[in-house]
């Protein structure tokens, strides 16, 4: 005897997770800052004066501990780039995030390191390296990751936006 | 001790899989029959459930278009272990061995006091009234008082 039913079946499954975190104080520290100024700021290793976006606590070239916040500049400039054309989950929301967009590395003024974000343009494959990036926070600040919202786009460097760069 | 402040996150996941030939057979007959159904290897003669494609023992394929393969297994068996601490449903999370099956089939059990729980606890599938061809379609599997 055979069984030659064809119906295939599918799972569906969702999953809904939500947790907390403890930031830590670094971090309580910056996003503290950021809601009171709505100013970015980093912290700066007293040895060898490296300014850290995102804070750490501890510089990685010295292993000294930083107690120095450092105010940022408002743009950046981005060092690395990349358009993605896959769907991915956007973290800020869970719900898929519309293609094309891009992501980039971006060094704001006054900061030695890079933060990972999205950048917004109207034309992603026009994002170059070395292009200036306005941060771009939501109206009203909770103090948490979200409140950086993107980067907005600017275009290559002139003389004037490269002014605050240290 | 000093309090840092949190951060609260959240992910919404839906997704949705092809569960493949052999368990699209397996969960259409628990929705059509209300049968549990186990694969028998030719090898081995052990029989496996939930039915599967291969024989887990000895890698064994086993078709699933076979009928004879197939084994309709009794909705009853006997609790082996279970988790302590209940699902936010109710149900305990069980390892039940159903008579003629060589391997023990990953359930719940509930509908019943957790003081009853014991090894060896006779159990009978609760079947849900709309089907619709998932594992859940029993609902969990019951103590019974054996006949
Ligand atoms: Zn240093
Ligand atoms: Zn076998």
């Amino acid at each position: 005897m055979q069984e030659n039913n064809s119906e295939y079946l599918f799972s569906s499954i969702t999953m809904d997770l939500s947790w907390n975190t403890d930031v830590g104080e670094t971090m309580a520290g910056f996003f503290q800052r950021l809601k009171a100024e709505r100013r970015l700021y980093g912290t700066r290793c007293s040895n060898c004066l490296r300014v850290y976006l995102p804070p750490r606590p501890v510089c990685g070239n010295c292993w000294q501990q930083m107690n120095d916040w450092v105010e940022l500049g408002e743009q950046g400039t981005i060092v690395g780039k990349t358009v993605c054309y896959y769907e991915i989950l956007d973290s800020m929301t869970g719900k898929p995030r519309t293609t094309p967009f891009v992501l980039g590395l971006i060094q704001i003024d006054g900061a030695d390191t890079t933060l990972n974000h999205f950048v917004e343009t109207p034309d992603p494959d026009h994002v170059s390296i070395g292009d200036r990036v306005e941060t771009v926070l939501r109206d009203t600040l909770q103090g948490n990751v979200g409140d950086i919202v993107h980067f907005q786009w600017l275009g290559p460097p002139t003389t004037s936006s490269q002014g605050s760069k240290k | 001790m000093k309090k840092y402040q949190q951060l609260r996150a959240s992910v919404h996941l839906p997704f949705s899989f092809a569960v493949g030939a052999t368990a699209s057979r397996f969960y259409r007959a628990l929705r059509d029959e209300k049968t549990i159904y186990g694969t028998r290897c030719d090898n081995c003669q052990r029989v496996s459930v939930p039915a599967r494609s291969f024989c887990s023992h000895c890698c064994k394929t086993i078709d699933h278009h076979q009928t004879g393969q197939w084994i309709a297994l009794p909705e009853y068996g006997t609790l082996i272990g279970w988790c302590e601490t209940p699902n936010k449903d109710g149900f305990f999370t069980a390892l039940i061995q159903l008579e003629g099956a060589d391997n023990l089939l990953l359930h719940r059990v509930g509908q019943c006091d957790a003081v009853l729980l014991h090894k060896g606890l006779h159990l009978r599938a609760a079947w849900k009234a709309s089907a619709a061809g998932t594992i859940t379609d029993i609902v969990c599997f019951k103590p019974e008082r054996r006949a």
